[in-house]
């Protein structure tokens, strides 16, 4: 009797620690998508305001010469002609909301899918230097500072005013900071493999690089701060 | 009690991630899927505008709209005179009733007042609050603060401040030459006359002779002042709150791109250029980027001779 009473507790301790496990990964997830969401936001302005100057530029030094090689080929012009009727509202939203995914995906597959390591290690690291390795670290952690302010918002938002003082709803925001944010980022970093090349990560940084500086402009409430 | 407080953390992450991010709007609308419900819009987090939803409150405008629009002497909510094109708009979009909400705050800017009347005092202050330690220069204007607003208001704000400011905006447009003038193709779908093709006609034609004077229909900035292969010499106008005008197959241009117009400013001649069968003004109205047929917005007894068909 006392056997099986240890070996179930034995067994309800494994669960329970697999669990635990599962549940720290999920809140380490929604931290990530909470902060990429908050940058890509933001980014949904910055690509119409980009894409707006395009215009101009391809209106200024491209629209001659195209206008002229489709008189050459006799094709109908509309298609680029009347290329600034592009609806940019609709046409910047999904670009962001695309690479809100991808970097999503990207993020998450960077602490997720790779081997549990969860110390971390200077020699190791400085055998995984890389593009990947300088900036994936500093993507993740403008990414998740973002999410944990994303979370205090949301939570001051269910409030009554006064309910709880903004420091309050802060302080909120550094234990899910200290109990899912600071763990993903030291697996993350911890799971960086040795590196082959210097270039190893460069497609990914296109991606994940104006999301993080995105992420550390509009993403954290200390810059309003600053003098 | 680690253990508690962790489960009580991630239950408000997950409960944030489900509120507040696509990844769970594509959740909630895989659920909805399942259950045969309408699925939530993906791209609703990132929009200011839904253009399609002010169709119903254009057509409640035009019926409401002051017989003379013109230059707005200011915004106002002081006095249900003070701006007929914004009271109009309030009271078609967001109802009789918000209109008497609205001005009872007593706000001279009709932005903060809209925002307000839509999702209260504190979500806006906490918003701008935040814009604030984020940063962000003038952390009042809707613009700036707008992505601070708790996911559920910022819907409600968009509608109440975006689609009504641009609902306020196409009501204080004029007409670009006399609204007299006879409208020779509607808007709506037409055999275009030189390509011989269904097309939507994006806009009207109006006949006036060539060298006519072409007036902008409302304040703003220009947006594109150059001649192509179809416009000819064109001309396109921000007015700002995502309402834009064209004027397209002019004889010769006064304005350049960038350059700020007044209401009622000369921006070209009218002529015959680009894809033209005859002297015509082609004039376009847009909002949030989609074509909205202006002809409802001429001045109450101007000719009205509207079909779609060929120049």
């Amino acid at each position: 009797m006392g056997v099986r009473l240890g070996a179930m507790l034995n067994w309800s301790d494994a669960v329970a620690g697999k669990l635990a496990r599962v549940a720290s990964t999920l809140g380490q997830c929604a931290v990530v998508a909470l902060g990429v969401h908050l940058a890509a936001d933001s980014l949904d302005d910055q690509v119409m305001a980009g894409m707006t100057a395009l215009q101009a530029l391809a209106d200024l030094y491209l629209l001659a010469p195209l206008q002229g090689l489709a008189g050459t080929l006799g094709v109908a012009s509309d298609a680029f002609i009347w290329w600034d009727e592009i609806e940019l509202g609709a046409a910047s939203a999904w670009i962001a909301l695309f690479v809100e995914a991808v970097t999503t995906i990207l993020l998450w597959g960077s602490f997720v899918l790779t081997p549990r390591q969860d110390a971390l290690s200077w020699s190791r690291y400085r055998r995984a230097l890389s593009v990947r390795a300088l900036i994936l670290p500093l993507v993740l952690a403008g990414v998740i500072l973002a999410g944990c302010w994303s979370l205090s918002m949301g939570v001051e938002d269910l409030l009554p005013r006064g309910g709880l003082s903004p420091w309050s709803v802060g302080l909120l925001g550094l234990a899910v900071l200290a109990r899912f944010g600071w763990p993903a980022w030291v697996r993350a970093v911890a799971a960086l493999e040795p590196s082959r090349s210097w270039a190893e990560g460069l497609s990914s940084a296109v991606v994940l690089a104006p999301v993080g500086a995105l992420a550390w402009i509009y993403g954290i409430p200390l810059w309003g701060l600053l003098p | 009690m680690r253990g508690w407080a962790d489960l009580i953390l991630l239950v408000g992450v997950l409960a944030a991630c489900w509120t507040r991010t696509p990844i769970g709007a594509a959740m909630v609308g895989v659920v909805s899927l399942a259950q045969g419900r309408p699925t939530p819009d993906l791209l609703a987090s990132f929009r200011t505008e839904v253009p399609a939803a002010l169709q119903r409150s254009l057509e409640r405008a035009v019926a409401l709209k002051p017989a003379e629009p013109g230059p707005r002497p200011g915004w106002s909510l002081s006095s249900p005179d003070g701006d007929p094109a914004l009271t109009t708009a309030i009271q078609a979009h967001l109802g009789p009733e918000a209109l008497a909400q609205v001005q009872a705050l007593g706000l001279a800017s009709p932005e903060a007042a809209l925002e307000i009347w839509a999702v209260g005092r504190t979500p806006r202050d906490r918003a701008i609050a935040r814009a604030r330690a984020a940063g962000l220069s003038a952390p009042e204007s809707f613009e700036a603060h707008r992505r601070f607003l708790p996911s559920a208001a910022a819907a409600r704000a968009n509608r109440a401040v975006g689609e009504t400011l641009a609902l306020a905006t196409v009501l204080d447009l004029s007409w670009p030459v006399d609204p007299g003038t006879r409208i020779s193709s509607g808007f709506g779908y037409r055999t275009h006359p030189i390509l011989g093709t269904r097309k939507l006609h994006e806009g009207v034609d109006l006949a006036v002779p060539l060298g006519t004077d072409v007036f902008a229909a409302g304040s703003g900035r220009v947006l594109r002042a150059r001649h192509d292969k179809i416009c000819g010499n064109g001309v396109k106008l921000d007015h700002g709150h995502g309402v834009s005008t064209s004027y397209c197959h002019g004889q010769k241009l006064f304005v350049q791109r960038g350059q700020r117009v007044e209401q009622g400013q000369r921006v070209m001649a009218s002529g015959s250029t680009g894809r033209s069968t005859g002297p015509h003004l082609h004039f376009g109205l847009r909002i949030g980027g989609h074509p909205v047929d202006p002809s409802p917005f001429r001045a109450r007894g101007a000719v009205a001779d509207a079909q779609p068909q060929a120049l």
